[in-house]
């Protein structure tokens, strides 16, 4: 690196930066700085003195977590609101809310809130109002003896939402299974912890949609599986050919008279030979728009695709992974824009190809030309300088663009524009020390924290704790 | 004598349906003796005044100019008519066309002025302007308190057309001299949006972030023409180049002008993304994210996996 000039020297001084950023006295930039500086008070007075910021952070996802620690012992009730619904605030936050004897609305938050510990859900399940319970029985993260005694409640609700938790047990749901109606038998139906003789009867039933819940079970044993995909009901088929237990072996046989099970057959990924190049020739257009992406489609079909007259299919072809070098550098002369777009977004864009679309003026295909790696740094900087402000975001998006060009976009007119290069991790220092006076609040933040994280990486053992925002 | 004006435009000598807005907006607030008069600006205003006698209209001014939008023009013509009828009110459609002489001749006369007006109502014999502030968060009421005239700039596709038939007279306004500052220089067509219409489309299906890849758009794509809808999108599916510019709803993309159904699927709801979509009167979301913005202006909510409704949905279908 450059020898730094001595007016820029904070940039990489963790202690000048911190006198330069509480100088400012800009919330957004301290709330930044704080993801990486974790013990710096003057920062996190100044991103939480105001009640305005309070109530703006306790919102945020971005909020390191020990800043909404420190929220939730403020005995604003506002605020609380926040936090509870807030989807980051981590357990300990939400404990110290129920300690508060929260009104109904904040317990209802805390009661669904996918990071409620244990014995917040425990103490929740006994709540006396029922929509409190009614979101612990459907939080992923109740334990299972709250579980039991919800289960005996008999409130069909509650009964909904423990039939679709994951965590429910194979002895809830037997229990379920007699008390529910057909929403939750069908949810049963579909658990992976379903019993398997209640699987048994779910599969052979009368009720279609119960068996096609049951053909989507992710742990149907085969047998049964292999009964579902010749069900003479085209959904639940359909449900079973999604299931990805499905086997390849046993569709290489595979016809079906249904449009509507041929086009799920065609969204694998994984598909036998035969049926490959029976779906390539189907005379539906979607079957052949979705076997087009398939990466296993032989080079022969692939080339028949690419020839195809409707430009969607083209376009499948073009994103196609193993479409070869010719057949791109053909698409990129195709008169559809969008399939010349779907070649300019391919990393492995042969040079003939990228020669042709040099020369494109369609905005989707300059656009995904601004975030290929493989465009020439030269023509980046012509990007940067477009009119339309989507293909120079495209370039502050580009995870190759060079510095000098990156620099082209730090007075970018559009904001977001700005804030997108604000989040790129490879932002030169001096380019964020520029963009800390951006009048845009998420671009000083996005600046500090690149320029706090450049810091905390430098110090001896602590990168390694810190997790990136 | 007219005391509420309507300013009817027209492209290259064809009616804009926005004309039509305006006169309803301004019907709204039509009193016992009040009279509405349509102005219209073209090379030849007879060929546009049978479409212009709708109910509630009392009088076509006929001003014959070129048909190129000319804003001096169209500034000195209102300032005319306030000087000479003094009208309550003179309005028209809220555009870039607008925004170009309405101010200005609002600054002219001393008159009142509210633009981009949503909601019309009377206060007694007070005029009431509505309109939405802060990217859409706040909706404000306006009024004018000592101001004999307001000028406003309706927002489209808020007021149902005028319909219905009258027989207005037809005035004949002479153009007046105006010294333009502009010129108009020809017409450049919109870019091609490969036969997309988010603008025009009345219902639109939503993809956001929650699709997660590009494997997946796909199947929106498949369940949209299912549905009978087009498919949209919000900004970071755009910018991964895994829909066209042309499909993304918001601020930096375009306008649901004429949606009545939009169904947001793992669209998350950023301030500019509503944008685009906030006025439309049925919004379904669905999002795994209890607490995801695009609830707050949802008239129904979801909270599942746009994978398992999607599905659902095409089995509907």
């Amino acid at each position: 690196m450059a020898a730094r000039d001595r007016s820029t020297l904070w940039l990489d001084d963790r202690g000048g930066l911190i006198t330069r950023l509480t100088g400012m006295g800009d919330p957004y930039a301290a709330l930044g700085a704080c993801v990486w500086i974790s013990d710096s008070s003057e920062l996190d007075d100044l991103a939480l003195g105001a009640r305005r910021q309070r109530l703006t952070f306790a919102a945020a996802r971005y909020t390191p977590a020990r800043l909404l620690d420190r929220l939730s012992q403020d005995a604003d009730a506002a605020i609380a609101m926040r936090l509870a619904r807030n989807p980051v605030s981590p357990a300990p936050v939400l404990a110290r809310i129920l300690r508060g004897d929260p009104p109904l609305r904040l317990r209802r938050h805390i009661a669904a809130h996918k990071r409620a510990d244990r014995a917040v859900l425990t103490a929740l399940a006994a709540d006396e109002d029922i929509a409190v319970r009614r979101g612990v029985a459907g939080n992923a993260m109740t334990p299972l003896p709250a579980m039991v005694v919800l289960a005996a409640e008999g409130d069909p609700q509650i009964m909904r939402n423990m039939a679709a938790a994951p965590q429910t047990t194979g002895d809830i749901l037997t229990r379920l299974w007699t008390l529910g109606d057909e929403w939750v038998r069908a949810d049963i139906a579909a658990h992976p912890n379903c019993p398997a003789y209640i699987l048994a009867k779910a599969g052979q039933g009368a009720d279609p949609l119960i068996r096609r819940k049951c053909a989507a079970n992710p742990a149907l044993p085969e047998a049964m599986l292999l009964d579902l995909l010749a069900d003479p009901d085209e959904l639940v088929r359909g449900a079973a050919v999604r299931n990805p237990l499905v086997s390849d072996a046993w569709l290489d046989d595979a016809e079906d008279g249904s449009v509507r099970v041929r086009r799920l057959f065609a969204r694998r990924t994984r598909l036998p030979g035969p049926l490959i190049e029976r779906l390539a020739g189907d005379a539906d257009t979607w079957v052949r728009r979705w076997i087009a992406r398939n990466p296993d489609l032989p080079f022969a079909r692939i080339a028949q695709l690419g020839h195809d007259e409707e430009p969607a299919i083209r376009r499948g072809v073009a994103r196609n992974p193993c479409c070869p070098p010719d057949l791109l550098i053909a698409l990129a002369g195709d008169a559809d824009p969008w399939v010349r777009a779907g070649v300019a977004l391919r990393d492995d864009l042969p040079d003939a190809a990228l020669t042709v679309l040099l020369d494109d003026t369609d905005r989707d295909v300059l656009g995904a030309l601004g975030r290929n790696p493989r465009s020439p740094a030269a023509w980046l900087a012509e990007l940067a300088r477009h009119p339309d402000k989507d293909v120079r975001r495209a370039v502050a998006l580009n995870p190759v663009a060079p510095a000098h060009v990156l620099a082209l976009l730090a007075d970018d007119p559009y904001p977001l524009n700005r804030a997108m290069l604000g989040r790129r991790h490879d932002l030169t220092p001096d380019l964020a020390g520029r963009m800390l006076t951006d009048p845009e609040p998420q671009v000083r933040f996005a600046a500090a924290a690149r320029l706090a994280r450049a810091i905390a990486e430098t110090e001896p053992g602590t990168n390694q704790r810190r997790t990136p925002p | 004598m007219a005391n509420l004006i309507a300013i009817a435009e027209q492209r290259q000598g064809e009616l804009r349906p926005t004309g039509l807005e305006v006169i309803a907006a301004l019907r709204g607030v039509k009193q016992g003796d009040d009279r509405l008069a349509v102005v219209i600006i073209a090379a030849d205003p007879s060929t546009h005044v049978p479409a212009l006698s709708v109910e509630g209209v009392d009088e076509v001014i006929a001003v014959q100019a070129s048909d190129d939008f000319q804003p001096d023009l169209t500034g000195a013509v209102i300032t005319e008519l306030v000087q000479e009828r003094q009208p309550r009110i003179v309005a028209v459609a809220h555009g870039v066309d607008a925004w170009s002489y309405m101010p200005a001749t609002a600054a002219r006369l001393d008159s009142g002025l509210a633009t981009d007006v949503q909601k019309l109502t009377l206060d007694g014999d007070d005029l009431v302007a509505t309109r939405s502030g802060y990217a859409e968060k706040v909706l404000a009421d306006i009024d004018f308190p000592g101001k004999d005239t307001v000028l406003l700039t309706i927002r489209t596709n808020v007021f149902e057309p005028a319909s219905g038939s009258a027989s207005p007279g037809v005035t004949q306004m002479t153009a007046p001299a105006v010294d333009v500052a502009t010129t108009h220089e020809g017409w450049k067509p919109p870019a091609d949006a490969g036969g997309i219409d988010i603008g025009g489309a009345e219902f639109i299906l939503s993809i956001g972030r929650g699709v997660g890849e590009e494997s997946n758009v796909e199947q929106f794509l498949e369940l949209s023409e299912k549905l009978g809808a087009t498919l949209g999108c919000s900004r970071p599916i755009a910018d991964s180049g895994w829909l066209p510019k042309a499909r993304q709803v918001g601020q930096s993309g375009q306008l649901a002008a004429n949606c009545k159904l939009y169904i947001a699927m793992g669209v998350s709801g950023s301030v500019q993304h509503q944008w685009g979509m906030k006025h439309i009167e049925n919004i379904v979301a669905v999002n795994t994210d209890p607490e995801a913005s695009i609830f707050t202006i949802a008239r129904y909510g979801i909270v599942g996996d746009m994978f398992e409704i999607a599905e659902e949905l095409e089995n509907h279908f």
